[in-house]
């Protein structure tokens, strides 16, 4: 009899926590993907004999399109958004008190790979830069 | 007593991986077609034809040189996991680009083409 008292306790207690332990303590994880990756150039596109023709035939359409100074810029451009958060909560001192203990904490990291080409007005590449920004670890780039 | 704690784990099992599966698309899409593609060439093709096929480009840009009209058109796929104390979700976000540059005079110097929007995908966010 004991035993079986037990384990209507034990149900009533899960039953009574889960759902307590949801309004109390919840994690949350999303990631955002943009684009597809992009892969290191190599010497794939040397200065001075690479035309814009040859970058756009290779690669595509670029995502960004810009002009800075007689420079016209082409970006490829593969981003990766992770965000994290976490929220406690004590809903019984609302009930007792009519405040409420809420803790939380968020953050969102974003790493991305960005292939950039200078042309000259003509639409000779001049200068090239690329960044592999989702080769860092994540756990790493969180806490430098 | 071994049947009554595995009840228990079980429905503590149930409670904790209970909760919602859902897919989502989001689509600012209409695909491009690839006969009209075809038929454009660089040194022929002007910037009005160009409008006339695609219609009004999603974004102009000043270029040294002339302008570039970029066509962009995406998808996104959203998958997400509610549990009771845990949720993921995972974006996939793709596009068809088309840029188009033209010289002063509004002839198309070169094009470039990305159709990459079914390639979006849904999946776990690990």
């Amino acid at each position: 009899m004991a035993c079986r008292f037990k384990f209507i306790l034990s149900l009533l207690l899960i039953a009574g926590l889960i759902p307590g332990l949801s309004s109390c303590i919840s994690y949350q994880y999303q990631r955002y993907i943009y684009g597809l990756p992009i892969q290191a150039p190599g010497d794939q596109y040397p200065l001075i004999q690479t035309t814009i023709g040859d970058v756009l035939a290779s690669l595509g359409a670029p995502d960004y399109v810009f002009s800075l100074d007689n420079r016209d810029l082409l970006v490829y451009r593969h981003s990766l958004l992770q965000e994290n958060s976490l929220s406690v909560g004590i809903p019984v001192v609302d009930v007792a008190t009519g405040g409420s203990v809420d803790i939380s904490a968020s953050g969102a990291l974003t790493r991305s790979d960005v292939l950039t080409f200078f042309f000259n007005s003509d639409g000779i590449l001049v200068n090239m830069v690329f960044e592999k920004g989702t080769d860092a670890p994540y756990l790493e780039t969180l806490f430098p | 007593m071994k049947q009554n704690f595995t009840l228990v784990l079980a429905l503590l099992y149930l409670l904790i991986c209970a909760g919602c599966f859902a897919f989502g698309t989001n689509k600012e899409y209409q695909p491009f077609d690839v006969e009209q593609l075809a038929s454009i060439q660089p040194g022929e093709t002007t910037a009005k034809e160009i409008t006339e096929l695609f219609g009004a480009p999603t974004t102009i840009v000043e270029m040294s040189n002339g302008n570039a009209f970029i066509y962009q058109r995406s998808v996104s796929k959203g998958t997400f996991i509610w549990l009771i104390l845990f949720s993921f979700g995972n974006y996939d976000n793709q596009a068809d680009q088309v840029v188009f540059f033209f010289d002063n005079q509004d002839l198309l110097t070169h094009y470039g083409v990305s159709l990459d929007a079914d390639k979006a995908s849904y999946g776990l966010p690990f």
